[in-house]
């Protein structure tokens, strides 16, 4: 069953077949939330309102992207709500038994946090993109592949590659810029 | 450290190694220590998951095998029902051909109360400039009459001069 006749399938009723949406894509779900946040139960919790949210979102998705990147979007803005969220000041004690003796002397919460924040940005932008360009960023940047090589595993030219490299590069630093402050509310 | 680089200082970087021009000089450092770092490779891998999913990647950690039942349990304990599909909507209950009849008929109604609108608009529009054009030739004959009634009431008049004249010379 494909994912379109599955979401047909939810929506006139067949609320079981959820459990296979879940299955499909619960390890890409799990490895997106769980590089944010460390523990398991926490991320198993995190996980399970990803699919709660789509499931109750579920009516308007309408097929524009594959099902995987519509979900993965709703994990990652999930996840922006989350690390906004102030966290309790109280440690559990089972927690604190996990934490090691020796800390790293550059080890900075703040600093962590806000690194997290700006990746989880950074990674956002990266889902926006439409497919034809996040496909040329990955293959270039994380499998470190050339043009020519890019171009023979999409079927596209080098030139093609280049081109699509760099508007994908302009379109994320758009996305990326920070907000311009009006000049009214810089002046002295 | 890495080949005497700071990996620390070149993970910070990743955001503009992603946005900079292939060419620039410090995407090309980045893009070189990379190839030889599998640590730094694999921090770069974090921005990438979907697509690594995508490449059939089998990832470390991986979801409890029981996450699709805990969240069916949880779904149906709340009671959740997803929004029906806008699609779906549209669609319910609806005979083939029977909303593109209305839809063709609707288009029809509105072509002929725009020719309508247009021909009327024209017609009344000339006979607004007409009627306007009469009344204003109307206005200035009344304007003209006034003139002429109220110079010869008036002694003073602007024929006087030339009156006198023609007086004289007689």
């Amino acid at each position: 069953m494909t994912d379109a006749e599955l979401i047909r399938e939810i929506l006139a009723g067949r609320k079981d077949l959820f459990a296979l949406v879940v299955e499909r894509y619960a390890d890409l779900i799990y490895a997106a939330v769980r590089s944010y946040l460390g523990g398991d139960p926490e991320a198993e919790d995190a996980a399970q309102e990803v699919f709660l949210k789509a499931y109750r979102s579920l009516g308007q998705y309408r097929g524009e992207a594959p099902l995987s990147t519509w979900l993965y979007r709703i994990a990652l803005n999930h996840l922006k709500d989350r690390l906004r969220r102030p966290k309790p000041k109280t440690v559990p004690l089972e927690a604190m038994a996990s934490v090691p003796a020796t800390r790293d002397p550059c080890y900075d919460p703040e600093e962590e946090a806000a690194a997290a924040e700006r990746r989880l940005l950074v990674q956002r932008a990266l889902a926006e993109l439409p497919e034809i360009y996040r496909r040329v960023v990955f293959l270039y940047h994380y499998h470190g592949l050339s043009y020519g090589e890019i171009g023979a595993r999409l079927h596209l030219s080098a030139r093609s590659v280049e081109t699509r490299l760099y508007r994908a590069k302009r379109m994320l630093r758009a996305r990326l810029a920070p907000e311009e402050v009006p000049a009214e509310c810089t002046m002295e | 450290m890495h080949d005497g680089v700071d990996c620390r200082r070149l993970r910070a970087r990743f955001e503009a190694y992603l946005t900079l021009h292939p060419e620039d000089e410090e995407a090309r450092e980045i893009r070189a220590h990379l190839a030889a770092c599998p640590d730094c490779r694999a921090e770069l891998g974090r921005y990438f998951i979907l697509e690594r999913w995508e490449e059939g990647e089998a990832f470390s950690v991986r979801a409890a095998a029981g996450l699709a039942q805990s969240i069916i349990g949880s779904l149906e304990e709340r009671g959740v029902t997803p929004p029906p599909s806008r699609t779906a909507k549209r669609s319910e209950g609806a005979r083939p051909g029977r909303g593109l009849f209305w839809n063709y008929l609707a288009a029809a109604l509105a072509t002929l109360l725009l020719a309508f609108g247009n021909c009327f608009d024209a017609v009344t529009g000339l006979a607004v400039r007409t009627g306007r054009l009469q009344e204003g030739i109307r206005a200035i004959d009344r304007y003209t009459q006034r003139i002429i009634e109220s110079s010869f009431e008036d002694p003073g008049g602007w024929w006087r001069p030339f009156e006198s004249e023609s007086d004289e010379r007689r």
